[in-house]
């Protein structure tokens, strides 16, 4: 009978696996609803670099690769440059390398876990992992965030290993080398991680010796030598000084503000520009590690968590709270290695959040907090696991019953959430439409001598230069600028690529602008607050792009 | 002992120096509750009736909220005392308050045998962001941080002297009638309680418990008399299960999954009541539990006197909760630690089952003092350790330290209360309609009515307390308002118009008005872009509040 039960356990066990597995590829084109602003950057940077070793602005094999709007870690790029070439230029070809990660961490998870609890915990770990709402999210789309975690993972995984064989230390700086090109959290969060981890196992890691220890520090620095030049050339950091928490004109103006109603010498002390910086800090910290981000309320963008869910699930609270209470009620009591892996969790686990908790809307960010989410999930797995020593009875054992019943019900509510009802309330965000008019575009701009897109409101040109298939070798050739001239054609303030392609504002009223030559992309949201101007005989309105609720999105025409 | 009465008497003058001075102007403003409250009072007082005439309710109607009494009972003396004003319907909450935290230090000091918990957990209180801004305002929720360690130290006590526990009887009694949290946290402490305790007095336990079982029971039958009175009217209304909007976001996802081709069986599976009110329920309740609440951003509104944006406890407090539960985990925590922690689980309860956004500090208050007890052990604890694993000195370094951050902490949630709250919290606590009601009295001579907008919420109100109308007046008026039952509407200011002499309060419908030698109060949207007010009310941080109109110029 216990047989029985231990192997179905297992068959139940890999089912899960693969029901994880099945989640990350089903439908890949279609959820998330499109491919929005980023992914289609990145895209366009692998293709660029695919079809001519340039990124986009023509500079050869980058580190940071010049976007239109920042600069980007090379990673994610040039992995997608290799899913581009198989897959082509579409959904697939973008999000593949996003999935192939989402995998492989499951799998460094699993090893991770199995090293510092053993097999069983590190099997839930990895199903807990693979039907994690948070990690399901970044499974599925072209975001750092999937990226960098296996890097985590693997480097965290390998250093633990490294406390009984010296040459693991050598794996652990490569992954962890690596992970710092793949998002930008890593760059704090990683040199703070491997201090803390050194000091964990000090004992072992510094009998090495310092000869052998340099080694490793020298390759690390071998591999990071490019990004550190990067870095202080400025260009690595640019971004974060645009998201950083700290803008001195707003922190200025809170000083200021606040000193208004009190001036005295306590009142500055209390109130100055230190301070209120920190308290920014302190609260998106608070805020990271609260129930409601965590269990409830996920992040407010539609395009980071599901509405109705957190990033983990409802029931992970209780194991979480109860694997917390193991950990501490038995503390005293546990082996060496017992107190090491509780000190590494929680350390990982407070330090996780700190690099988000520096820039704006960190506190809930679903991505910029993805570090968070392995200590998570391993002290969820390891209080599910701990209820089993608790099932000596069978009033016991109906609780659990009920409590995994629930469990499953969690997972199919959410899974359910994510591919039936997410997609239709989030097209907004993921900026459905342009696939629809590019591929338009691709098959009929032949026939007009010019075409002019609305660019305010989204910016058209990536995502045109994406689905329409421009060659990007030309694209660097011809690419100007993109500041919108006044009257750069007449009704029309915007800039052009080559002769043909026109992006910018349409002046009303729009139908001045149709004609035989002219093919006209305009938005239903900005331009035409009047589609009844279609039924006029001077316009020939050619196609309606529709969002998945059935919103009109673009109207697409020429003149007669 | 000695040394702990004295201290306990310092602490308790502090906390009555924190909680007294100054109460007639902050919390700034004077909120619609706390005139209802004072007001009922000043009526029972004067008649033996609140203002709808009704002798010595159970549940006040008030504005329809139905209240439960016991503050307006409490307030009788004092507004007898000093007439109606601010400072009297204020000062008992301020005073009941204060002997909280001497309440405090004799349940822990009962309770836990420890009487150095008891002083540090009274001083805790005393000097707590949360408790301070619940107790200088007429603020029933904080009622309950007196009566409730009153209840539990004479229960302890009359586990060995069965007259205490009568006097146990009479506070956990009163205490049913405070506020509706307190309503529903009280018996299931006193089950808690009983359960607990009941090899210690079950012996014997009809001829030496009678007069206590007698006393609770009738309390019980009062509540049983109330609730038919109108007094579940109003917990009903604010509860999770009846959502305002009658279930609309249940039915638009379950739509929305249907558009996307899910089967109605499935949809409905996944979007439900039971799935709604979970959510929600699992969602407040941890909320109360959660590291933003109770460190980083408190309270979600700025109304009775609390901050948002600072934590209900002081920030430094997380390293002392932490310490406590782990010290729990350990199983080094103090004696009946377990008592306090099942009261700070149970507590949140009925703040969770309220609609809402949350984070309210009124309905969570009984979580206190069980919280600042944790807190308080946690220092304890934390000395105690550093005494035992280095020396002495480095016990008494970490005192000082942790007085001293303290007293900062103190100090910044001072000058926060009296210079940066005002400004933002004017609003939400109704500020400026003293000075309000005393344009008006000095410009109505002239006129034959005066015009209130109900956009000033329940306006009849603000006339009633700052005129000191007489409360006979009132209940006379009152009996042709009940008609706003018969409308189906819920509160009084919602009907469309009613009066009480010459002031009539409802809409403003400009038309009407219009050259009638009215004086008009309201909003300033509400009369149009080309008005000439006669004068203009602002809030604090200069936003316009209110506008009085002359309506022959209109």
């Amino acid at each position: 009978m216990k047989n029985f039960l231990n192997k179905s356990l297992i068959v139940l066990a890999g089912l899960l696996f693969l029901v994880g597995m099945f989640v990350r590829v089903w439908k890949i084109d279609k959820v998330p609803a499109s491919l929005f602003g980023d992914e289609v950057d990145v895209g366009l940077q692998a293709n660029s670099i695919l079809t001519t070793g340039k990124d986009y602005f023509g500079n050869r094999l980058p580190v940071m690769f010049h976007s239109f709007s920042e600069y980007r870690l090379p990673m994610q790029l040039y992995m997608n440059s290799f899913s581009i070439g198989l897959f082509g230029l579409n959904e697939v070809g973008v999000r593949v390398p996003a999935v192939v990660m989402g995998l492989l961490s499951i799998f460094a998870l699993y090893l991770l876990a199995r090293e510092v609890f053993g097999k069983k915990v590190a099997l839930i770990s990895a199903i807990f992992l693979a039907l994690s709402p948070w990690h399901l999210m970044f499974s599925r789309q072209a975001n750092d965030a999937g990226i960098v975690l296996p890097f985590v993972l693997l480097g965290t995984y390998f250093f633990v290993k490294a406390t009984k064989k010296y040459k693991f230390l050598f794996f652990s700086a490569i992954f962890f080398s690596l992970g710092i090109y793949a998002y930008a959290i890593a760059s704090l969060f990683v040199p703070l991680f491997v201090l803390v981890l050194a000091l964990i196992y000090r004992k072992q890691i510094f009998g090495y010796g310092i000869k052998k220890l340099a080694l490793v520090f020298l390759l690390a620095a071998l591999i990071l030598s490019p990004y550190i030049k990067q870095y202080f050339s400025g260009l690595a950091t640019q971004r974060f000084s645009s998201i950083s928490v700290a803008n001195k004109e707003e922190i200025q103006a809170e000083v200021d503000a606040k000193r208004k109603l009190s001036n005295s010498s306590f009142s500055r002390i209390l109130n100055n520009r230190l301070t209120v910086t920190l308290d920014k800090i302190l609260r998106n910290y608070s805020k990271s590690l609260s129930f409601g981000f965590l269990f409830w309320d996920g992040d407010p963008n539609p395009r980071q968590s599901v509405g109705g869910f957190g990033v983990l699930y409802h029931f992970d609270v209780l194991l979480i709270l109860f694997a917390l209470w193991i950990f501490a009620s038995t503390y005293s009591k546990s082996s060496s290695e017992g107190k090491k892996t509780f000190q590494l969790l929680l350390i990982w686990l407070l330090l996780a959040p700190i690099p988000s908790a520096l820039t704006r809307d960190g506190g809930n960010h679903a991505s910029r907090l993805i570090l968070m989410l392995p200590p998570l999930i391993m002290f969820s797995a390891f209080g599910f696991e701990a209820i089993f020593g608790y099932l000596n009875n069978y009033k016991r054992r109906l609780v659990l019953g009920i409590f995994v019943l629930f469990m499953l019900f969690e997972v199919a509510r959410f899974l359910h959430s994510y591919f039936v009802v997410w997609p239709r309330e989030s097209w907004r965000a993921w900026q459905y439409g342009f696939k629809q008019v590019g591929t338009y575009l691709r098959a009929n701009s032949d026939k007009y001598q010019r075409v002019l897109m609305n660019n305010t409101y989204e910016p058209m040109l990536p995502r045109f230069l994406f689905w329409y298939g421009y060659d990007m070798g030309q694209f660097q050739r011809t690419f100007e600028d993109d500041k919108h001239i006044g009257d750069i054609y007449p009704g029309f303030n915007g800039f052009k690529l080559g002769d043909k392609f026109y992006f910018g504002e349409l002046k009303k009223p729009i139908e001045g602008l149709a004609s035989k030559e002219n093919l006209v992309v305009s938005s239903a949201e900005k331009d035409v607050s009047n589609p009844s101007i279609f039924d006029n005989s001077g316009l020939n309105l050619l196609d309606t792009i529709h969002s998945p609720t059935g919103t009109a999105i673009f109207y697409i025409y020429s003149g007669q | 002992m000695k040394k702990y009465i004295i201290l306990i008497c310092i602490i308790f003058a502090l906390a009555l120096a924190l909680r007294v001075v100054g109460i007639s102007s902050y919390p700034v403003g004077f909120t619609q509750d706390e005139a209802g409250i004072g007001y009922d009072a000043y009526s029972l007082a004067l008649t033996g009736k609140d203002q709808w005439g009704k002798s010595w309710p159970l549940t006040l109607r008030s504005f329809g909220d139905f209240k439960l009494p016991l503050y307006s009972y409490i307030a009788v003396p004092s507004l007898s005392l000093l007439g109606l004003n601010e400072f009297s319907v204020r000062l008992p909450g301020a005073i009941l308050g204060s002997l909280a935290v001497v309440a405090t230090y004799l349940m822990v000091s009962k309770m836990t045998k420890r009487r150095d918990l008891g002083v540090l957990a009274a001083l805790f209180l005393a000097v707590s962001p949360w408790h301070t801004a619940l107790s200088r305002g007429a603020f029933e929720a904080n009622l309950t941080t007196f009566f409730i360690p009153l209840g539990v130290w004479a229960f302890l006590e009359g586990v060995q002297r069965p007259r205490f526990m009568v006097l146990s009887a009479v506070s956990f009694g009163l205490n049913l009638f405070s506020y509706h949290s307190a309503r529903f946290f009280t018996p299931v402490l006193v089950l808690i309680l009983f359960a607990s305790h009941w090899s210690y007095i079950k012996s014997e336990f009809v001829s030496r418990y009678k007069w206590s079982v007698l006393t609770f029971g009738l309390f019980g039958l009062l509540v049983a008399a109330s609730m038919f009175g109108g007094g579940a009217k109003r917990g009903l209304d604010i509860i999770i299960v009846s959502p305002t909007d009658h279930w609309a976001a249940v039915a638009d996802r379950r739509y929305t999954a249907i558009q996307g081709g899910s089967s109605e069986f499935v949809a409905r599976a996944f979007s439900n009541k039971v799935t709604y009110v979970f959510d929600l329920f699992s969602k407040n309740y941890f909320s109360y539990f959660s590291s933003t609440y109770l460190f980083t951003e408190g309270a979600g509104d700025w109304g009775y006197g609390m901050i948002p944006g600072v934590g209900v406890l002081y920030l430094f407090e997380v390293f002392l909760v932490a310490s406590a539960l782990a010290s729990y985990a350990k199983r080094q925590g103090f004696n009946k630690m377990g008592l306090i922690m099942l009261w700070l689980l149970v507590a949140p309860i009925p703040a969770a089952l309220t609609k809402g956004p949350g984070y309210s500090g009124t309905r969570s208050a009984v979580m206190m003092p069980a919280i600042q007890i944790i807190s308080a052990w946690g220092a304890l604890y934390l000395f105690d350790f550093f005494k035992e694993k280095y020396s002495k000195a480095w016990a008494r370094a970490f005192a000082f330290v942790l007085f001293a951050i303290l007293t900062l902490s103190f100090a910044s949630f001072s000058k926060n209360y009296r210079y940066y709250a005002p400004p933002n919290a004017s609003r939400s606590m109704q500020y400026g309609m003293k000075q309000l009601m005393a344009t008006i009295n000095s410009m109505q001579g002239s006129y034959d009515q005066v015009v209130l907008s109900r956009t000033l919420s329940v306006p009849n109100i603000w006339v009633q307390f700052y005129n000191q109308v007489d409360p006979k007046e009132v209940q006379m008026a009152s009996q042709s308002w009940l008609s706003y039952e018969k409308q189906g509407v819920k509160y009084l200011d919602q009907i469309h118009e009613y009066a009480l002499g010459r002031y009539t309060f409802g809409d403003i419908v400009v038309n009407d008005l219009k050259g009638r030698n009215v004086l008009a109060v309201g909003r300033p949207y509400e009369f149009g872009k080309n008005v000439n007010p006669l004068a203009t009310k602002t809030y604090l941080n200069g936003e316009a509040a209110f506008i009085l109109v002359d309506a022959n110029g209109l």
